[in-house]
């Protein structure tokens, strides 16, 4: 069950990543190089599932 | 015999005729690309000239390999110090130049086939030609590999030695394994860093696509910003899972 979950926050990260990713490229023109855009990528994919760890599945108190 | 010459032949005139329609003479070349062929030390380039001529000289030290394609005719040269062959041919005729002899070949003179092997079998350029090519390391999926591995069947004069045939049957057993998988990547460049480049440049159009719908939008068209945002939403997506596919492992 914990390796579904950590899937399904995988895939929702790299759906936000792809979705924000855009804008960043363009209000970034330095994002554009490959290195600082996958940079910027791979921590913006780390933050999303940090964030999305943090608040889905809701823990029991 | 006969068969192997006239296959290798029909091969030729097919490119031939496919090449681009221009005229020969006084044709500045420009080389497209060049490179030495590590086993034999063979110095290659490819040029194409002004009106469509595509060259591929072979340059050895003791030997001059050219290949010509123009206005739907090719002509071969090999140059040696003690000899010079030339094979040409177009839509009608096959001329084989060697040796002080020159024969034509023509729908009429079908029978001057025979005469015009034995000029090629008897030339020690064409020989030495077809062993320089046959050492040469081009891996089956160069581009120039069948040219290359025609030209060495005709310069063989018909009789393709072991080599060749085992050459070719490689190269048409790799031709098989690439159609089978479907996929041929054509460019070198397309590598890791071009797959980044691709992507970023789609998403910043799906981006500016998105920014046009949404200023684009009039104050009736309640449902427009969901759509302007369904649309980036499966641009975007899509884009980024292209990348995972064009950076990941896959043969």
């Amino acid at each position: 069950m914990r390796l579904v979950i950590v899937v399904v926050q995988l895939v929702i990260s790299a759906v936000v990543t792809a979705t924000v990713m855009p804008a960043l490229l363009v209000t970034l023109p330095a994002a554009r190089d490959r290195r600082v855009g996958l940079g910027l990528m791979a921590g913006l994919m780390a933050v999303s599932f940090a964030l999305i760890s943090l608040f889905w599945p809701r823990r029991k108190t | 015999m006969k068969r192997h010459l006239l296959t290798s032949v029909s091969l030729m005139v097919l490119t031939a005729l496919t090449a681009t329609d221009a005229r020969a003479g006084g044709d500045r070349e420009r080389v497209l690309q060049r490179g030495t062929d590590a086993a034999t030390g063979a110095e290659v380039t490819v040029a194409r000239g002004d009106s469509g001529l595509i060259a591929i000289n072979v340059q050895a030290p003791d030997l001059r390999l050219r290949k010509e394609l123009v206005a739907g005719r090719m002509v071969t040269s090999v140059r040696t110090p003690g000899d010079e062959l030339t094979i040409e041919f177009d839509r009608r005729t096959f001329t084989v130049t060697g040796g002080g002899r020159r024969v034509e070949v023509t729908p009429d003179h079908p029978d001057r086939i025979e005469a015009a092997r034995s000029i090629i079998a008897n030339s020690t350029a064409a020989a030495r030609g077809a062993t320089l090519l046959g050492r040469m390391s081009f891996g089956p999926e160069a581009p120039m590999r069948v040219m290359l591995l025609s030209t060495r069947v005709l310069l063989q004069a018909g009789e393709p030695d072991e080599t060749t045939k085992a050459d070719a049957a490689r190269w048409v057993q790799s031709a098989r394994t690439r159609v089978r998988a479907g996929i041929t990547r054509v460019s070198i460049d397309d590598g890791p860093g071009d797959c980044w480049a691709k992507y970023a440049a789609e998403a910043i159009a799906a981006y500016m696509e998105y920014e046009d719908c949404m200023a684009n939008l009039h104050w009736w068209e309640v449902l427009g910003p969901a759509a302007c945002a369904v649309v980036y939403d499966m641009r975007a997506i899509g884009a980024f899972s292209w990348w995972i596919g064009c950076v990941s492992f896959n043969s």
